[in-house]
């Protein structure tokens, strides 16, 4: 796709944001809800013990895990039923006759969505939790570049899942209840909430074989300073490989989708 | 009593509507049943971990939630509609149910039925059952009579906060970012102990947002544990009252709300 006119289509997507400010007011206060949840969560846990490290995560590291990775969630939210509403009311004939590709356009909405709540929620949030909570950040200009590097490709993933979920709407008339087990599993498996070093040793081989903890647990461990600048390489180079392995489903998906496709007579 | 007959024949009405698609019903409870099942799968993981949370254990923690999934079923069943009222005011559809001779109130409520209740009472006997095994629960004449009615109690609040923040809409025409907020989120507070937050936030969630009534409260009282950790032992009993208040408040900001309406003109 034309570089120009996916950012054509990042800024359209951008401004339909801005229009509801109130929503954007309120959108702080619920992040920073569950970062106040979460937080207190893990000082009264914590605050239970006389050890002061547990799986590795001293309080501010997990108080900072909390804080961050509730951050990225938030700044990769995007629109999961964009695909089912076109199906609904068949807009989507329109982008099938469209000569641009579909992923690629669908792909430029959410990253508009998605800039958008970084610009307005993350980055009050995080301010905020920075004056609130004893929260520590490693400075390192590589660190910093390869996390960013890694919550892109984090980004496309979620992007990638959520554009299969999507899909699921050209074969069923209803995708809500499918797109709940695709929250349940993302907040479960991606450390969205409970980094995967505290998940019990049986689970841990699951967690492994799914591509939900290279979404959020592992780009915010490279910020945290949990992985080694090595380590961060492999986990890129892993991410990597879950881009092309999600990208041949959306790409299969979307070859038998076209044939399939019922629509309702809009 | 013949508006009674009418209200009736509007809920079996909307039942109906809603069963008319069984499989995908079934389909829709056992998502929300995998929805709670990773919440509770990750409450587990820490508790499994760190043994207990302020000095609830794992028995007590289900306990808990089980008084929360009751409240939120009922609740749910009974104020689904106004999740979508400011669309209803958004399409004019309000100015229908006005021109009615029944209360305005009664026909929003009796539009529709949220049978997802089913999965919330599943969670919440389930919850109840274990909770009741590994917490030691003595079940005395006096504590099997006084569940339903802190469950009634529960439901005041939770409806009548979902009614005040729905009567918002009748200012700001489109409220649904502030219900999600209100309505959803807020419930992650109470989806643990209240004693693990700080005073301030222990202060709102009692005198201001009274949440802390549906489950943290009364709880104290079936699980017989010394009310030593609360702001005031004898607030244990206070859900009924609570929760007739805040219904009492919402009704009269629902009226004012009624009076204030101006149509769209949609």
């Amino acid at each position: 796709m034309n570089p120009k006119l996916f950012i054509k289509f990042v800024s359209v997507s951008f401004q339909k944001q801005v229009t509801y400010r109130f929503d954007c007011f309120v959108g702080i206060v619920n992040g920073f809800l569950y970062v106040f949840i979460f937080t207190s969560l893990w000082k009264a846990l914590y605050s239970q013990f006389d050890t002061t490290v547990h799986n590795g995560y001293t309080l501010t590291a997990i108080v900072t895990y909390a804080v961050l990775v509730m951050a990225v969630r938030i700044s990769f939210t995007m629109d999961d039923s964009i695909i089912y509403r076109k199906v609904m009311d068949g807009s989507i004939a329109m982008e099938l006759i469209r000569p641009t590709s579909f992923f690629f356009m669908n792909l430029a909405e959410n990253v508009g969505h998605s800039l958008f709540h970084m610009m307005a929620r993350t980055v009050p949030i995080v301010v905020i939790s920075v004056l609130l909570f004893d929260i520590y950040i490693p400075l390192e200009v590589i660190r910093i570049l390869l996390f960013l590097v890694s919550c892109i490709a984090g980004y496309i993933l979620v992007s990638m899942m959520n554009f299969i979920a999507g899909l699921l709407s050209f074969w069923f008339i209803e995708i809500f209840p499918f797109l709940l087990f695709k929250y349940a599993f993302y907040t479960f498996f991606s450390g969205g909430i409970v980094p995967i070093d505290f998940f019990p040793e049986f689970l841990k081989p699951i967690v492994a074989l799914l591509p939900f903890q290279y979404m959020l647990y592992f780009p915010t461990t490279i910020l945290i300073g949990r992985a080694s600048l090595a380590d961060a390489q492999s986990i890129i180079v892993a991410q990597l490989i879950w881009i092309v392995i999600m990208g041949v489903i959306c790409h299969l998906m979307w070859g038998a989708g076209k044939k399939k496709l019922i629509i309702q007579g809009g | 009593m013949e508006s009674i007959k009418i209200y009736l024949t509007l809920f079996t009405t909307s039942i109906k509507a809603r069963m008319e698609y069984k499989a995908s019903f079934l389909f829709y409870v056992f998502a929300i049943l995998s929805f709670y099942a990773g919440q509770f799968g990750l409450l587990f993981i820490l508790l499994n971990r760190f043994h207990e949370i302020k000095g609830w254990s794992v028995g007590e923690m289900v306990f808990l939630y089980s008084l929360q999934a009751f409240a939120f079923g009922f609740t749910n069943l009974i104020f689904s509609q106004l999740v979508n009222f400011d669309k209803m005011i958004v399409d004019g559809e309000f100015d229908r149910v006005l021109v009615r001779p029944l209360s305005p109130l009664g026909q929003v409520i009796f539009s529709k039925f949220e049978v997802s209740t089913a999965a919330h009472l599943i969670i919440g006997f389930t919850a109840l059952y274990f909770g009741s095994c590994y917490a030691n629960i003595e079940w005395t004449l006096y504590k099997v009579i006084l569940f339903p009615v802190i469950v009634t109690g529960g439901v005041l609040i939770a409806g009548g906060i979902r009614l005040m923040v729905t009567a918002v809409a009748f200012w700001t025409l489109r409220n649904r970012s502030l219900v999600h907020t209100v309505i959803f989120s807020s419930k992650e507070f109470i989806n643990y102990p209240v004693n693990i937050y700080n005073m301030g936030m222990q202060f709102f969630l009692t005198f201001v947002f009274p949440i802390a009534f549906i489950n943290f409260y009364p709880a104290h009282f079936f699980l017989d544990r010394s009310g030593a950790g609360l702001l005031h032992p004898s607030l244990e009993m206070g859900t009924p009252i609570v929760g007739i208040v805040v219904i009492t408040i919402s009704i009269f900001s629902w009226k004012a709300g009624v009076n204030h309406y101006q149509s769209t003109g949609s």
